[in-house]
């Protein structure tokens, strides 16, 4: 080994949040780069970056690294703060000498957070030193000098060296022989003094002491954002924070032949940091997974208990006799999972399903394991193998050793019942939730660097209004201009380069929507954990991509909004009277129902009321349940990037002729018409036609979602291409299929998941045509949800003659109700007071539980019976809902502004006094409708009253603009101008940069289509206007009607009144 | 019934120092204030050049975000040009009691109005307009009068400071024609109506008749009241938009609901709740005056009168217990023009006539008098209250074994008694309190404050590595050195200062300071601490050039930064 080998043993990367300035990939490759002989991530009370480190510390190999650089060595550690009554904070860095030092450190840290509640990335992580004492086997530690000088230094004690032995004794009384002392030194001017000290107290304390570095970015450019960051973390200008920077850039990784240089006067200290490495011989590869084995009865294997219930199950499923082909299917999966060992996990999901079941929470599974024989008899899933061609090693793979992935969806509300499940049944040391890394993304990049460069908030919010969700950061100096900042100014340049460096960096540990990591052993030992803020849950430090990049597996508890609707539709129509309805009991193919559809009649329905959906509907024309698994699966990016959607049109339009080119690919697309449509069909056509393995097809697939490195996908292009030629197809065909499997790469859809969601939109459907008011009222208290907001839900509604009725506080409940008809009729609904924005649950529910005690006398005694406080009764003043007390709004508001700041807490004689006083007079004018309307809109997004575009519309008719009612009957290229407000934007990534918004007026709506350059010319106002002005021509395909904008013109018809309505997906 | 008559000078800070300096006109004037962690905030701004339009700059904006959207809306030149001043509103408020006293020769009663930043003088005109042919001449003549003097004001007259300032801020929406028309105002209220081009229609004076303003001013929105945002709000959501709606909803739950400060702010408007003029208090304080009998040509001459002159302020003052905090005196001359004046203020209250008077002697031995001085006057500006101090007793006895000390409270009057001499000579800006801030560019790293009596402790030191070893002497600016280093990297064996070699004998560093990226060109520097031969211990460093591109070797690179004793 050269003498000048060093080990960087101290080194911060951006996942101690704020406190470093570069990724784990750029710290490792530099390090590498370097000739570093090893490099330590110990970040700050954390491990959430050591896989990323691990990732790229594997890959230096492939990187054309010299063998030398390439075999670096990474060590796994972490920096502690510990709090100290006798001697104040102490810094310690503790590295992992093997798997029991690893398990230990993810134990102390666990211990850590879980004592002090709920923090992001460490935040909330407190340790003492007997914190450290009981977790010490198996971990190196180090003690950094540079902090213990610094304030020896301030008392003027810069030579005294007992204060710092006294700490370093108290150290080896936990570590050892396994304690080191940190020297480091920044160029801050005594550097010598520094380093001699070090030197003195290590001798004096019998210690062995090491160079390092305290390293916080990989280069020196990184400073600023280094400094940047700081400030962020100060929550202060950096102006502000200049004090507490550090004074120079030293803190990066530094030539070996600098670090040689500045230890010279601590002769072996460099050379010592390998002892240190040699010590540390633990890797993340050691780590070994194993899934629970709760599921499985005593006496059995879990094997033997899967095979066990699959077949009951089977024979449950098919009460006539199992088909010969399931029965194999069954046996040929339960010999791969029993291969790979994923019996347990198989176990484990239906044990979830079960208990969701028993409990009467409406779930679903899919995801791509879910495709399986196994996973229909088992119950999980509903699509009938015997029906569809299942490719079971798509998803479990023989050649890479992958995880299966089943998500199951619960009703949103009532997930946390299954998850709160998970934590009973296996505990909440072998239970916890993926992480989710949140990172910066250009809006919040801007945001946050533009307040650290001074900037204010209203300014920001402005360039945050300007800036589209897709642009990326070379259109930010164009947005900056928009939103009144010179780019080429001084404050703007730094700005743009900060913002350019910060975006894709971590910022905090959020929760992953459903991932849950279950263990055999203690999960303590694998990961640490930390509160999560939501009470009730644990996160593990990992993200989704950490996990898979081990092998660990997880189940992804997905919550579905629509599942709750349905599940509160059925409650609603028994409630009113009707039948008591299951998913099953739904009446099936009825055609009122497909004609319905088949009109794009679909506001609210699952998954087909986007609005490429619905001009698909007309020409698609769905008349039985598998047309819906097509139209599922046919509007997604993978089908209509690959091509597929009209070939598929015209040959279902009887206009094309469906030709296959052998048998063997018939008996593959014969069912979508020879055009592949799902994820398995275009697997299934590498195999049939190009010879490849099961295995190898989802390599391909995974090459092409994966698009990073097209040397791959050449290779595979090459090899597909080859076999199709080889078994006779054409090269035209071959390139087809090819681009075909290159568009389900990414966004796919499995035909077991397109069948899943069929179901749910079937029965959405239904309840639609035969329950609108129920289905209705079951949407509005399931928000969010879908791709409309309440107030097209209510249009809607009413459009199809439901009665709806406004919010108040006698009649309405929480969420909204059904009142019967008196003639028998139709139930009318009632919308619920959680349409009031603002208004909390609890306090909705307490009225709700006071108004079925009988009515309010007044509005005083509305709050003193609620219990509500006076912001709560002007929430509901304002919007109206106390129109049964007091008909005028204002005057409500008056009376609502008396009362008291809490309940309860008026004096005495004020509750004494007569309910209702006589009127004054107050020289309130009442409201006027245009004002109604607008609280409506403001209160509650949405009125029953009017429209609010309806008050400009004599304004609007002297320009010529006419309303959507009758555009959409024009010829198709007449030039019109519409008028409304804007209740979507979106811009689909398959649509070119096209972005399609939809307008709303007192007459309907109506689809507009921006091309890039309309857009681009708008400028931001009309991007974001509330109120719309579109010139532009009449589009008509088919049925379906478009307005093809020419120009857009904001327009803000009633000042500052009218907050933003738009569902923004772009 | 009383009649008040309110001037407004729209964005006083600005329009004072664009008053002070004209030529400032050309360029945008940016005044800011330096908060109290170095942050610079915008409080207002001006820029009279016609061609542009000038952005919008919202009140307590950043200084760098303002830049940065000048430089977009008026060109990069625009904030080069810019001038920066920093925010006086101790000045602000010292013009405005200026010209509050301008105006007694309307009234013995005028004030600068009760706020944090006032705007506007009250004058109270009850039975004097008639000496100056009525209220509208004296509106007239104050408008115009001040704006011979450059000064944009609007004025108004009516039966409450509160109306009237309420008045004068909304001329544009107060019925009928100006008030210089013959006809009386009995145009009925509509107070929506906005003229269509205000700049050439706005009127800069308004009357509101006796008895009538709760009537004619039914039609000034709400916030004329100086409404707190929070009632603002509410009150928008009842929609009542104009102070008539305001005052015809029921007085007695106003309080409960909107809170108190709305039912005083309509008290004091209605003249239900009086609402002192804090008079411009000059008219109480001591003055006196002396005609010589024979012009003196000498100082020394004057110095006797003038401590006779002040002392016989001063003992009026130390009756009611109060000391001279700024004093004005006044020498007059043979012919008009002939004359002095000297301003004198002081950091702490004195009843002193021998130190007062000593200070004015100091200022005039600087001046430029008239040869022969007819008359002296001495005029009190402003008193502050006297700190009484207790005598120790048993001082003694208790602390026989120590030596004598001083009474803090003595130490600090000498101090202050010294820090008034040294401003009489060096002028108040001579004298001030270098304050260490925590910045890592050296030069950066302290600032002057206003001398204070007591000494505030050091903000704490920059992060990380301990105290930092600074010069007793720093320079204001890097100068250039002439130096050899040997090492490329390594600290210099000569310098050269003021043309002679000294050779290094020991050098201590490098301190390396990268710093300041975010204010302008970064700072990259390595400070070595050196000693020559000739026993100099000088700090200097090598300046390090950009990150990217590093500074050529060689003599420039080199800078002396200080010395230390």
């Amino acid at each position: 080994m050269p003498d000048d080998a060093y080990a960087e043993l101290h080194c911060t990367t951006n996942f101690s949040f704020l406190q470093g300035a570069s990724h784990p990939d750029e710290l490792v490759r530099r390090a590498a780069e370097l000739g570093y002989s090893a490099l330590a991530i110990t970040d700050s009370m954390s491990l959430a970056g050591i896989v990323r480190a691990h990732a790229a510390a594997r890959q230096l190999v492939e990187s054309g690294l010299p063998p030398a650089a390439a075999g670096m060595q990474l060590i796994i550690g972490s920096s502690l703060r510990i709090e100290d009554v006798e001697t104040g904070p102490l810094e310690l860095v503790v590295w992992a000498a093997g798997r029991e030092g690893y398990a230990n450190l993810c134990r102390l840290l666990t211990a850590g957070s879980s004592r002090n509640g709920a923090g992001h990335g460490g935040g909330g992580c407190r340790l003492t030193v007997d914190d450290v004492a009981a977790h010490a086997s198996g971990l190196l530690a180090g003690v950094p000098l540079a902090g213990l000088w610094a304030s020896a230094a301030a008392d003027g004690a810069a030579v005294e060296v007992s204060p710092a032995a006294a700490v370093l004794g108290r150290w080896r009384e936990v570590f050892g022989d396994r304690l080191y002392t940190l020297a480091e030194a920044f160029r801050e001017g005594h550097d010598e003094a520094v380093l001699a000290w070090s030197g003195r107290v290590a001798r004096a304390a019998g210690l062995p002491v090491l160079a390092a570095g305290d390293v916080r970015y990989h280069v020196r450019g990184r400073m600023p954002l280094f400094d940047a960051v700081c400030a962020v973390r100060h929550g202060c200008t950096i102006e502000e924070a200049r004090g507490r920077l550090l004074a120079n850039a030293e803190r990066h990784l530094q030539p070996l032949e600098a670090i040689r240089e500045r230890f010279a006067i601590l002769p072996g200290a460099v050379a010592r940091t390998l002892e240190v490495a040699a010590r540390c011989s633990f890797s993340l590869d050691e780590l070994r997974y194993e899934y629970p084995d709760a599921a499985v009865p005593p006496g059995r294997t879990a094997g033997e208990q899967l095979a066990s219930l699959a077949r009951a199950g089977a024979r449950r499923r098919y009460p006539e006799g199992v088909p010969a082909r399931v029965r194999s299917l069954i046996e040929h999966e339960l010999a791969v999972i029993a291969e790979l060992g994923y019996e347990a996990y198989f176990l484990t999901v239906f044990d979830l399903v079960r208990f969701a079941r028993g409990r009467g929470i409406l779930c679903q599974g899919r995801g791509s394991a879910a495709n399986s024989a196994i996973c229909y008899c088992l119950g999980i899933t509903s699509v009938d193998p015997a029906r569809m061609n299942v490719l079971f090693e798509r998803f479990v793979s023989r050649e890479r050793r992958e995880a299966p992935d089943i998500d199951i969806d619960f009703e949103h509300h009532r997930r946390e019942e299954v998850i709160q499940y998970i934590y009973e049944t296996y505990g909440r040391n072998r239970a916890g939730m993926t992480a989710e890394v949140i990172r910066y993304r250009l809006r919040s990049a801007v945001r946050d660097m533009g307040k650290v460069m001074g900037l204010s908030l209203d300014r920001l919010g402005a360039i945050a209004d300007c800036l589209d969700a897709a642009d990326e950061l070379d259109a930010l100096p164009g947005r900056l201009r928009e939103a009144g900042l010179d780019p080429e100014s001084d404050t703007g340049r730094r700005l743009v380069w900060l913002v350019g460096e910060l975006v894709g960096f971590p910022r905090h540990l959020g929760q992953h929507v459903g991932g849950m990591v279950i263990t055999r052993g203690d999960l303590r030992d694998l990961v640490p954990i930390q509160p999560a803020t939501m009470e009730g849950r644990t996160i593990v430090q990992w993200d989704k991509d950490d996990l898979d990049e081990l092998g660990i597996l997880k189940v992804d508890c997905l919550a579905l909004g629509m599942l709750t609707a349905i599940r509160r539709s059925f409650d609603l129509i028994e409630q009113a009277g009707g039948p008591r309805l299951t998913l099953a009991e739904v009446p099936a193919e009825d055609p009122e129902v497909y004609a319905m559809i088949s009109r794009a009649d679909t506001v609210g329905v699952f998954q087909i009321e986007s609005r490429a959906q619905m001009s698909m509907l007309p020409r698609l024309r769905p008349a039985c349940f598998y047309d819906l698994v097509i139209e599922v699966a046919i509007v997604r990016p993978g089908p209509i990037q690959g091509d597929m959607v009209h070939p598929y049109l015209r040959r279902r339009n009887g206009e094309e002729q469906v030709e296959y080119p052998c048998e063997a690919i018939r008996e593959v697309l014969e069912k979508t018409l020879g055009v592949p449509l799902f994820q398995e069909q275009a697997m299934r056509l590498a195999v049939v036609a190009a010879g490849f393995t099961p295995g190898e097809a989802d390599q391909l697939r995974r090459a092409m979602g994966a698009w990073r490195r097209p040397g791959l996908i050449e290779a595979f292009r090459q090899k597909l291409i080859a076999g199709m030629l080889a078994r006779g197809l054409s090269q035209r065909f071959a390139e087809q299929v090819f681009g075909q499997i290159r568009g389900f790469g990414e966004y796919g859809f499995p035909e077991s998941h397109a069948a899943s969601f069929a179901l749910l939109v079937y029965v959405s459907a239904w309840l639609k045509r035969h329950h609108p008011a129920a289905f209705t009222a079951a949407l509005l208290s399931s928000q969010p949800m879908g791709f409309y907001a309440p107030a097209q839900l209510v249009r809607d509604a009413r459009a199809h003659g439901v009665v709806v009725r406004p919010a108040d506080v006698h009649a309405s409940g929480w969420h909204a109700r059904l009142e019967p008809d008196p003639q028998g009729g139709e139930p009318a609904l009632r919308l619920g007071l959680e349409m009031i924005r603002g208004l909390g649950e609890s306090a909705g529910r307490r009225i709700e539980a006071a108004a079925a005690d009988g009515p309010f006398v007044s509005i005083a005694g509305l709050a003193e019976r609620a219990a509500i406080e006076r912001s709560t009764l002007l929430h509901l003043a304002r919007a109206g809902a106390l129109a049964s007390l007091e008909p005028d709004r204002r005057r409500a508001v008056w009376e609502a502004m008396a009362a008291a700041d809490r309940p309860g807490s008026l004096p005495l004689f004020e509750r004494a006094k007569p309910a209702d006083q006589p009127r004054f007079d107050d020289g309130l004018l009442p409201m006027s409708r245009q004002e109604r309307v607008l609280a409506d809109y403001r209160t509650g997004g949405l009125s029953l009253e009017a429209h609010p575009v309806h008050f400009i519309r004599d304004t609007l008719a002297t320009e010529g603009v006419v309303p959507a009612g009758r555009a959409v009957r024009l010829p198709a290229g007449r030039r019109v101008r519409v008028a409304g407000i804007v209740l979507t934007r979106q811009r689909p990534a398959t649509a070119k940069g096209i972005v399609f918004l939809t307008i709303e007026d007192e007459t309907g709506s109506l689809n507009v289509i921006v091309r890039p350059p309309v857009w681009q010319a708008a400028d931001v106002h009309a991007r974001r206007a509330t109120v719309l002005l579109v010139v532009g021509r009449i589009q008509r395909r088919g049925s379906v009607v478009h307005l093809v904008a020419e120009r857009l013109i904001g327009r803000s018809p009633m000042p500052s009144a009218l907050p933003r309505q738009s569902r923004d997906f772009c | 019934m009383p009649r008040v008559m309110t001037i407004w000078l729209p964005r006083w800070p600005v329009q004072r120092r664009l008053v002070e300096r004209p030529q400032r006109r050309r360029a945008p004037l940016l005044v800011c204030r330096r908060e109290a962690r170095g942050v610079m905030r915008v409080v207002g701004w001006a820029w009279a050049d016609a061609r542009i339009r000038p952005p919008r700059i919202p009140c307590g904006q950043t200084l760098a975000e303002t830049l940065a959207a000048l430089s977009l809306a008026c060109g990069s030149r625009a904030c080069r040009m810019a001038e920066i001043d920093h925010d006086d509103p101790a000045s602000d408020r010292s013009v405005l009691e200026g010209i509050a006293r301008w105006c007694r020769r309307f009234s013995p009663i005028t004030a600068v109005e009760d706020a944090e930043r006032p705007e506007c003088v009250h004058v109270d005109i009850t039975g004097t307009a008639e000496l100056f042919g009525g209220e509208a001449a004296v509106v007239r003549t104050t408008v115009w009068t001040l704006a011979a003097r450059s000064l944009h004001a609007r004025a108004a007259v009516a039966d409450t400071p509160a109306a009237a300032r309420a008045a004068a801020q909304h001329l544009d929406l107060l019925p009928g024609e100006p008030a210089t028309s013959p006809r009386p105002l009995t145009t009925p209220t509509d107070g929506r109506s906005k003229p269509r081009h205000p700049r050439r229609q706005r009127r800069r004076w308004g009357i509101v008749p006796a008895g009538c303003h709760a009537e004619r001013l039914a039609g000034l929105p709400v916030e004329a009241l100086q409404i707190d945002e929070q009632a603002r709000g509410l009150l928008a959501e009842l929609g009542v938009d104009t102070i008539g709606q305001l005052r015809s909803l029921s007085r007695r739950d106003l309080g409960s609901r909107l809170g108190s400060d709305v039912e005083r702010k309509i008290a004091a408007f209605e003249g239900r709740l009086a609402e002192p003029l804090a008079a411009v208090a000059e008219e109480s304080l001591p003055r006196a005056e002396c005609h010589l009998a024979s012009p003196a040509a000498a100082l020394e001459a004057v110095a006797s009168v003038l401590e006779r002159l002040v002392g016989s302020c001063t003992t009026v003052l130390a009756a009611r217990g109060a000391g001279v905090t700024a004093m004005q005196v006044r020498l007059g001359g043979a012919g008009a023009a002939a004359g002095g004046v000297v301003d004198i203020g002081l950091f702490r209250p004195s009843t002193s006539p021998r130190h007062l008077a000593g200070l004015a002697e100091l200022r005039m031995a600087r001046m430029r008098l008239p040869r022969e001085i007819e008359s002296i006057a001495v005029e009190i500006v402003s008193t502050g209250p006297l700190r009484c101090r207790q005598r120790v007793l048993f001082d003694a006895g208790e602390h026989a074994g120590e030596e004598h000390r001083r009474d803090p409270g003595e130490e600090e009057a000498e101090l202050g008694m010294l820090l008034d001499r040294l401003a009489g000579r060096l002028g108040r800006g001579g004298v001030f309190t270098p304050q260490v801030v925590a910045d890592p560019q050296p030069e950066h790293a302290w600032v002057a404050t206003p001398p204070q009596l007591t000494c505030k402790g050091a903000e704490p030191a920059a992060a990380g590595g301990g105290p930092k070893l600074r010069p007793i002497w720093l320079a204001a600016r890097p100068l250039p050195l002439e130096a050899v280093s040997v090492a490329p990297d390594g600290p210099p064996v000569w310098l050269g200062i003021d043309g002679v070699r000294h050779r290094v004998t020991e050098a201590w560093g490098p301190e390396r300071i990268e710093t300041a990226w975010w204010r302008g060109q970064s700072v990259r520097r390595d400070y070595y601490v050196v000693e020559t031969e000739s026993g100099g211990r000088w700090w200097v460093f090598r300046h390090l050039g950009q990150a990217r591109r590093p500074a050529r070797s060689g003599s420039r690179a080199w800078f002396l930064h200080g010395r230390f004793a």
